[in-house]
């Protein structure tokens, strides 16, 4: 065998398992999305027939749209909260020159790190003490914990992108800690600002356990109202509901995807 | 675009990092309209007095006293300062125009001000057309006179460069040096410039200040440094030095007696003790030639090698084991050179055996 061949040979290993390994990636979280289009009323995979019920039934039934309304107005303000906080963490800790500034960010992402569970069982007798368990800011407060962290790395990133000499730049030049900020520092952290606060929604939009502690059938969540039902009878309305969580998870990311080529374009040029 | 630049003073202003002595107490006065440099190795000192200057690095102890008034204390955007930073530091999401508008657009100037002074000053720069680019769309030389533009069209009261020219390859670097002593004449600014060339200092400052572990060894002008080095750090970093140890000094009818390290006497016009000094003889003032000459210093040596670059001719003479002496001629067409091995006789007068302070 001559060495051109060997490695002919070699590249279409690396392709077929690259092929293999993606494949292993992505179809399990495929496998539902034939399956919520099924005409039987249970979960098979092929499906034996095709239809569109069980979306249909979905609208119609009152816990589905209530619970997917719920995980939109836990999401947004979750975003908001946890990018507002999470950019000021980073600008302090990657920034500011303070005694601690290390422990600090371990400290911030802690709650990334730690299993959920622990959270989730922590915080309920805080929240029940102080009559939250089962309210909107009981279950908003407990994800902005873990949704802080997740933005906290996407802007210490950026900020890490450049050098603080931008910054030192705009104040000799006049402008004040506000302006500089503004002008100056936003505009150059805005990709991973944007990106945190997509990937903080998408965490609270798919987040069950601290769901399942903090959330009341009035705030139930849908993720959580998945898992119930789960439990009860296993119909393709399931894969229908998660199908439609995952077109905006993909659509999420993918407007993350084209924020981060803009962004590696920009730091480029 | 009047502005004359302000009379800067700095009053034993120091800087400590915990134990680190980063700028020693140093006093300074630089005049109105000055072109004065920093020069210096890493570390010396030259970068953390540009940051207490600027303002974002708050000193230790001391006083900056910028046209009469102490800045310490005063954040960076009270202080009215212009500063062009190293790597340029443009705003990539801000246009050409933008970015020299910024610092107006901080002040509240009017719109219609800001678009004519804006206007002048890519005159200035010789960089209309490039109004509305961004930053990333211009050369490194076309950044670098847009961040000198941007930093002196609010008049400020003096000009901050931080190495500003070290991003550019070597010929352009030459051609910027004379572009930013002219703007600086232009604009009658005063510039304090940080850089670790010297030859690019000694281009344009009239006062250069030598520093070396945070503190300043030597002020002068590029000659005042050349001619009369007070240390051995100045005579080497400044330059080439021959530098020779010293045994012993005895006083002679014109001046002194040197006994060297080596085991050699030299005729030294200056008086001196030996204590903590050595002497320094400059490339330039040692004369090679083949016979035993008269003078008041002759040495002799063999070639080690020549080296022929435009503009000089550098040769390598070994006077004895570890000691070599370099000299420089300038190459004039048709100069005649010795070989490599050759025995030749190295000569310098009284007046360039110089003695400084060996630190």
């Amino acid at each position: 065998m001559t060495w051109n061949s060997s490695g002919r040979l070699a590249r279409i290993f690396i392709v077929a398992f690259t092929v293999a390994v993606l494949i292993y990636l992505i179809m399990p979280t495929f496998v539902i999305v034939p399956m919520s289009f099924s005409s039987k009323s249970y979960l098979s995979f092929p499906p034996p027939g095709w239809s569109l019920q069980w979306y249909q039934t979905m609208t119609e039934r009152h816990d589905y749209p209530q619970a997917f309304w719920n995980s939109i107005k836990i999401g947004v303000p979750v975003a908001l909260l946890s990018t507002t906080l999470g950019t000021l963490a980073a600008l302090g800790v990657v920034r500011g020159r303070f005694f601690g500034a290390r422990p600090m960010s371990a400290i911030v992402i802690a709650p990334l790190m730690l299993p959920q569970i622990i959270l989730a069982i922590g915080l309920y007798p805080i929240m029940a003490k102080f009559g939250l368990a089962g309210s909107y800011p009981g279950v908003v407060i407990g994800h902005t914990v873990i949704c802080i962290p997740l933005v906290f790395i996407t802007v210490a990133a950026s900020l890490k992108n450049y050098h603080p000499a931008y910054e030192y730049a705009a104040m000799t030049l006049g402008a004040g800690w506000w302006s500089t900020f503004w002008h100056v520092t936003f505009p150059m952290i805005r990709v991973g600002v944007i990106v945190g606060g997509i990937l903080a929604f998408t965490f609270s939009f798919d987040e069950l356990i601290i769901a399942l502690f903090l959330t009341s059938p009035e705030t139930r969540t849908l993720p959580r109202l998945l898992w119930e039902d789960l439990r009860q009878y296993v119909t393709p309305i399931i894969a229908a509901a998660t199908t439609l969580v995952l077109c905006i998870s993909f659509i999420l990311f993918g407007a993350v995807a084209l924020l981060q080529r803009r962004l590696s374009k920009a730091s480029k040029s | 675009m009047s502005g004359q630049g302000a009379k800067i003073e700095y009053v034993d202003i120091s800087k400590r990092y915990g134990a680190v002595e980063a700028l020693r107490p140093t006093s300074l006065t630089i005049e109105a309209g000055e072109f004065f440099s920093i020069i210096g190795p890493s570390g010396s000192g030259k970068t953390t007095l540009l940051g207490v200057t600027a303002g974002y690095v708050p000193p230790t102890s001391g006083q900056i006293i910028i046209d009469g008034r102490n800045v310490v204390g005063e954040p960076p955007f009270q202080r009215n300062i212009g500063m062009v930073f190293q790597n340029y530091a443009l705003f990539p999401h801000m246009t050409v125009a933008e970015n020299i508008g910024f610092p107006l657009r901080m002040r509240k100037t009017p719109r219609a001000e800001i678009a004519e002074r804006v206007k002048k000053m890519l005159a200035l720069v010789q960089l209309e057309e490039m109004a509305s680019r961004k930053p990333g769309q211009l050369s490194g030389g076309q950044q670098q006179r847009i961040a000198l533009a941007r930093a002196a069209v609010y008049d400020p009261l003096m000009l901050l460069m931080d190495e500003p020219l070290s991003a550019l390859d070597k010929n352009l670097r030459e051609a910027m040096q004379d572009e930013v002593k002219q703007f600086q004449t232009v604009l009658g600014s005063t510039v304090l410039y940080v850089t670790h060339d010297q030859a690019e200092a000694a281009a344009m400052s009239d006062r250069i200040a030598i520093m070396n572990h945070g503190r300043i060894v030597q002020i002068g002008s590029p000659r005042d440094l050349y001619e009369h080095p007070v240390a051995r750090f100045v005579a080497s970093f400044l330059g080439e030095a021959n530098i020779f140890d010293i045994e012993s000094v005895t006083p002679h009818a014109s001046g002194s007696m040197i006994a060297t390290h080596h085991g050699f006497s030299l005729v030294c016009a200056a008086s001196g003790s030996h204590d903590g000094q050595c002497v320094c003889v400059r490339p330039e003032a040692v004369a090679l030639s083949a016979s035993r000459p008269e003078h008041d210093n002759v040495l002799e040596g063999k070639v080690v090698d020549a080296t022929y670059t435009a503009g000089s001719l550098r040769y390598r003479v070994e006077l004895a084991p570890d000691c070599i002496i370099t000299q420089r001629t300038p190459s004039v067409r048709g100069i005649e050179m010795f070989d490599t091995g050759a025995t030749v006789f190295a000569s310098w007068r009284a007046e360039d055996t110089l003695l400084v302070d060996d630190d």
